[in-house]
């Protein structure tokens, strides 16, 4: 289909009510179409190293266009590491790189580089975008929304085991409907419970409903690139889904409850496993407990019931209270009586007390140590594995239709399915589980089967997007009719086939990409004007590096940059607050070592993200965000030049350099770290001079005040 | 709830206006007209602009958090003094009053009609209603929520659900910012609204668009000084030699608006430190001018404050300022409390009036007070959430002064007439700032976006 008719149909379509317009555009649109095996073109381009070059190449030289020059390797080496990792090269890094830059160096820099776990916490990043991550719940109180964190954890690990996206899409919309759910399969689906709810809305039926309707929304998005939730108040304006899809599709998370608050997740043997785990650690620690109370306890509180208080001291025991508890404890657990187990245990403290009030000195220290033994076996506390997920039900209510979407507006009733137009063939009868209706599993089967071609298009594109900065789908969460067409059809198709074919694995698509001539040329091009928006791929498309890729970058060459993974979030200090009135008492302050671990690992708050994040464009997290936008603004420039954080990383840096020796060899360390590059001989010059200037600041290494100069080109932030 | 046309003339696509913003999108608003008039495209044909003539400028909004009471403000009810105390039930609709059913309660304030208008206003604005001929009160105002959270959302945004750009995102995206050192929506917050930086947030636009918060004391923007105490020599070296090594990386690449913006961001942001605590500063203000204000004079103080810097930071050219000011949220005391909130309130706002005026900035400045709701007229000592009839008004920019504007019932539950929804409001203030809140669109998430939703309607009532 041309783009102008594909441009002309939802216009047509509107005239036609509900879903007898389907019908006319079933199938026709090029995204809804089985895919098409397309061989790339042959170019004849010696340049061309990998099939994808063949489609760039034959394109350019249609249009009467040379390739860039291949990048330097220096370019090259940190455009990728920047690329996979999220990380700059070590100047180490870059030396064995120059060494031997050649095709077969570069291929084993790639692999090693997709096996860091870096790569992960980058790609997982990326992701994170497309589910709408956060750890609260929005709205006026925005509440934290407990062991979140570990559906984060997750995606990274997902990304880092090169988990098929197929499974991936499974685990997430149905990680606990699936044979074998295992507790992280369980933790994928913390995917549905990733929204804002409004916890103190007006109207709880129409929060929850709000609630699903974004459920509806990020499913279509992200993994089908369609806007049904468009179709939730009436039939889409611009595609060809009635209302009724609109409501066929939420059949499939109605019965979720999305009220709920952290649950245990894991199979029944994890279960049995933990109560186990927990009744040995009770067991354990009870030992040493009752060694403390029959050998110190006993013999001190028997003193005082002797010889009374010493003097000065205050009771906090009744004569009853202590009379009682001398009798307990030499009983065993199960004869002690109600009234005497409590004073062992609830009020444990009390007779604590107690007995430091009565105890020597010499005493006191020895049931301190014996005290800190035990503390120190509460360690290894087995703790429950608890995740963010939401319960849902067996036996779901009938959905109805919601006349124009207002939930109090009941119409009739709608039976789960799927979009008309995009077919119903594949979608399998739901098989309830224990728990659920089995819809949500029916709905990703039909996904990664019927529609894998939709699918595969739709990450094959982010895939590309995330390398390139820019999509052949210019909006990756649209690929509707009124998405357009992508820039490069041909292309997008060989590389949905190869994801597929690749048993949908992405690291093998990554290696196609990242090893390609195209990915490989010069951002400068001698007659860039043949190219003006570099739409061909003439050259190398240069773009802004993520907030997270440039805090990262800032820690890692200060040396400060902690490589820790996964757990709970992180909380790095916060200049400036602004809070709303009942938000951000959670904001916990991280110590500085905690604080410089990556970005991923930041508390992503709703009301209040961290502005080194917020103000480089780090996504509003209400709903999937395809690709950041790149805003330039003045408070952009404040926070990069006056910012704390900033600034105590240079202080860092500086005293890095210090270790050097000779002003030259410094300069070129700052340039090596920051830029990857040494100095030309004019920029060498150049900063020479400004250390001297800078010099007049008393307080101030001069380093660091050329550091911060560094962290501020256009070159630090771009790649 | 009928849908509004559709812009047929993008049928699936963007707006030029969107397009040249996400192109590359400028800081604060006029580095992309400039850029695109260096490239050689004449610059009157890209710079945001009107759909036509604007009657204001520049808009301040006064947001009330936590709702005002209108029975006690600006709606007398004197039916509702008459049977305080009666049982009632209004059986409201779900979700837009906090309190339906209970005991009346009458204002125990007096009304007077004010002015040539004779427009009635409590004893609670001594000062403001001496400006009784330059508002438009609203009396008919209604909103989708009586819950804080969403219902602030939903005056700032349109929507009650986050994500979604502010009111003044949405001017700041439409008409662009006048001034090159300074930000062109500027947020002063004395006490935090509910839902927090959502307020003004741009959502899903680019966040260029968001508001900028300016502390009322102190410095007023984050990270406006250098770290360290570093001298503005070293800083004018360290701009300068980044300016040099940018345009060395830049004259080896292809022309990239993105970087140039970013260099001319620094240079931006240079001037900001020398032009916004000028913008804040009061000191070089008359006597007289901060009476006016009620500077000094104890409760007023601190709004007061606020509201002149409003007025310095509409003169030096930012768009949009919106001033916060906390709590009204009464259902404690609510009488007295109205008192101590209209006392912090009255002389600032009345003040803020007169100046504009005497300035003659009053004809192309919109003031707008608000808050997200008003409140019951059932209740003991305090009154509770409501949002099915309130008070909101309007001066200034474009206004028909000494106007009333719709009504509610005899005991301010129900709009009974002229209704005012959110929406009707965010269209007036566009209309007035010369934007048609049909064609002021952005598209996100596959279809285009407004900040009325599919409803709004101009209230051609209060409009001169």
């Amino acid at each position: 289909m041309t783009g102008i008719v594909a441009g002309l149909l939802p216009v047509l379509l509107l005239s036609a009510p509900g879903d007898a317009r389907e019908a006319a555009a079933t199938s026709s649109h090029w995204a809804w179409s089985p895919l098409g095996k397309t061989a790339p073109p042959s170019s004849g381009s010696p340049r061309a190293k990998t099939p994808l070059d063949h489609f760039i190449f034959s394109r350019l030289s249609d249009a009467g266009v040379e390739p860039a020059p291949d990048a330097a390797p220096r370019e090259l080496l940190r455009r990728v590491h920047l690329d996979l990792t999220g990380l700059p090269p070590t100047p180490a890094e870059m030396e064995a790189f120059l060494r031997n830059p050649g095709d077969e160096a570069y291929a084993r820099v790639v692999d090693g580089l997709l096996s860091r776990p870096q790569y992960g916490e980058r790609w997982g990043r990326h992701w994170l975008d497309v589910v709408r991550y956060a750890e609260t719940k929005g709205y006026e109180r925005d509440e934290y929304k407990k062991f979140v964190w570990r559906y984060r954890d997750y995606v990274i690990q997902s990304f880092n085991e090169d988990k098929p996206y197929n499974q991936f899409i499974l685990e997430q919309l149905a990680g606990d409907e699936i044979e074998g759910a295992t507790s992280d399969t369980q933790i994928a689906t913390t995917f549905l419970a990733l929204g804002t709810f409004d916890t103190i809305a007006a109207d709880r039926e129409v929060a929850v409903y709000d609630t699903l309707d974004d459920i509806v929304a990020t499913t279509s998005m992200a993994f089908l690139g369609q806007t049904l939730q468009c179709a939730r108040c009436h039939d889409h304006k611009f595609e060809p889904f009635s209302q009724k899809d609109y409501h066929r599709v939420l059949a499939s998370f109605e019965s979720l409850n999305v009220t709920g608050r952290e649950r245990e997740v894991g199979t029944d043997e994890d279960r049995k496993r933990y109560r186990e785990a927990e009744e040995a650690y009770r067991r354990t620690t009870l030992d040493p407990q009752r060694e403390i109370e029959e050998q110190f306890w006993a013999p001190i509180l028997e003193r005082w019931a002797k010889d009374g208080l010493p003097e000065g001291r205050k009771a906090k025991l009744n004569e009853k209270q202590l009379a009682l508890t001398i009798e307990a404890i030499p009983l065993a657990l199960d004869r002690r009586s109600k009234e005497q187990r409590t004073f062992l245990e609830r009020e444990r403290h009390r007779v604590r007390g107690a007995v430091r009030e009565v105890a020597t000195d010499e005493e006191r220290k020895t049931i301190s140590e014996l005290e800190q033994r035990l503390k120190s076996l509460e360690k290894d506390k087995p703790q429950p594995m608890m995740a963010w997920v939401y319960a849902d039900s067996a036996k779901p209510k009938p959905s109805h239709l919601r006349i124009r979407g207002d939930v109090h507006q009941r119409g009739e009733v709608i039976p789960f399915g799927v979009p008309v137009v995009l077919g119903s063939e594949g979608l399998p009868e739901p098989r309830p589980t224990s728990h659920s209706s089995g819809r949500r599993r029916a709905l990703a089967d039909w996904i990664t089967g019927a529609q894998a071609p939709l699918a595969a298009r739709v990450m094959a594109n982010r895939v590309w997007q995330y390398h390139f900065g820019k999509g052949l789908m210019e909006d990756g969460n649209n690929f509707g009719v009124e998405g357009g067409e992508p820039t490069h059809p041909a292309l997008l198709e060989w590389l949905a086939n190869s994801l597929i074919e690749g048993g949908w694995k992405l690291k093998p698509l990554h290696r196609q990409i990242v090893l390609s001539s195209t990915y490989r040329l010069s951002a400068a091009h001698p007659e860039p004007g043949k190219d003006p928006d570099n739409a061909l791929y003439s050259r190398w498309p240069l773009h802004r590096l993520e907030a997270e890729a440039i805090r990262d970058s800032i820690l890692a060459a200060s040396g400060k940059l902690n490589p820790q993974m996964a757990g709970p979030p992180i909380y790095p200090p916060f200049a400036d607050k602004v809070v709303g009135a009942s938000s951000g008492a959670d904001w916990k302050n991280s110590t500085e070592e905690e604080a410089s671990r990556r970005s991923v690992y930041v508390f992503a708050k709703r009301a209040i993200p961290l502005p080194e994040l917020a103000v480089l464009d780090n996504p509003d997290s209400s709903c999937s965000c395809a690709k950041r936008a790149v805003s330039t603004t003045a408070v952009q420039s404040l926070l990069m030049m006056n910012g704390r954080f900033i600034n105590e990383q240079t202080v860092h840096l500086a005293s890095r350099l210090r270790e050097l020796e000779g002003e030259e060899v410094q300069i070129e360390a700052a340039f090596d770290l920051i830029l990857c590059r040494p100095p030309s001989t004019r920029e060498m010059e150049q900063a020479k001079e400004f250390l001297g200037k800078a010099a007049r600041e008393q307080k101030i290494d001069p380093l660091a005040s050329l550091a911060l100069v560094l962290f501020n080109t256009n070159e630090f932030s771009y790649r | 709830m009928k849908p509004s046309p559709l812009p047929f003339h993008f049928p699936c696509g963007r707006t030029r206006r969107e397009f040249l913003w996400q192109a590359g999108n400028g800081f604060f608003g006029t580095a992309m007209a400039s850029m695109l008039a260096r490239d050689g495209v004449k610059a009157g044909e890209v710079t945001p602009s009107t759909h036509f003539p604007a009657k204001a400028k520049n808009c301040i909004f006064l947001f009330m958090v936590g709702g005002p009471s209108h029975m006690d403000t600006f709606d007398p009810k004197p039916v509702l003094g008459k049977r305080h105390g009666e049982e009632y039930d209004f059986k409201p609709a779900k979700g837009v009053s906090q309190k339906g059913k209970g005991k009346l309660k009458g204002s125990p304030f007096e009304f007077k009609a004010c002015g040539q208008s004779g427009i009635e206003i409590s004893e609670l604005f001594p000062h403001l209603r001496e400006h009784a001929d330059d508002l438009a009160v609203i009396r008919s105002t209604k909103a989708d929520s009586a819950a804080h959270g969403a219902a602030s959302l939903q005056m700032n945004t349109g929507f009650v659900r986050q994500g979604h750009p502010c009111l003044g995102s949405w001017a700041n995206y439409g008409l662009g910012s006048p001034n090159n050192n300074m930000p062109g929506f500027v947020v002063l917050v004395n006490g935090a609204p509910y839902s927090g930086a959502q307020n003004w947030s741009s959502g899903f636009m680019p966040s260029g668009h968001q508001g900028t918060v300016f502390k009322t004391s102190g410095t007023p923007v984050p990270n406006l000084n250098p770290a360290m105490n570093r001298s503005q020599d070293t800083q004018r070296d360290q701009l300068d030699l980044l300016a040099a090594w940018n345009q060395e990386h830049q004259s080896h690449l292809p022309v990239n608006s993105e970087l140039t913006a970013r260099i001319e961001a620094y240079e931006l942001a240079y001037r900001m430190q020398a032009h916004a605590p000028e913008a804040v500063d009061l000191s070089g203000e008359t006597e007289a001018t901060r009476k006016l204000y009620g500077i000094g004079e104890g409760e007023a103080d601190r709004f007061g404050k606020s509201c002149l810097m409003a007025r310095r930071l509409v003169e030096r050219g930012t768009r949009f300022v919106q001033l916060y000011h906390s709590n009204w949220d009464t259902h404690g005391d609510n009488d007295k409390r109205h008192q101590k909130l209209c006392g912090q309130t009255d002389k600032p706002i009345a003040g803020l009036l007169a100046d504009l005026k005497a300035r003659g900035l009053l004809d192309e400045t919109l003031i707008v007070w608000a808050g997200e709701f008003g409140r019951t007229p059932v209740g003991t000592g305090g009154r509770d959430h409501h949002a099915a009839g309130f008070s909101t008004w309007m001066a200034g920019g474009g206004v028909k002064g000494g106007t009333v504007q719709g009504a509610t019932d005899e005991f301010g539950f129900r709009v009974t007439e002229g209704e005012a929804h959110v929406h009707d409001l965010h269209a007036t203030i566009l209309h007035l700032m010369g934007l048609d809140h049909k064609e002021l669109t952005y598209f996100h998430s596959g279809r285009n976006f407004r900040l009325t939703d599919v409803f709004g309607r101009v209230l051609t009532d209060i409009v001169a």
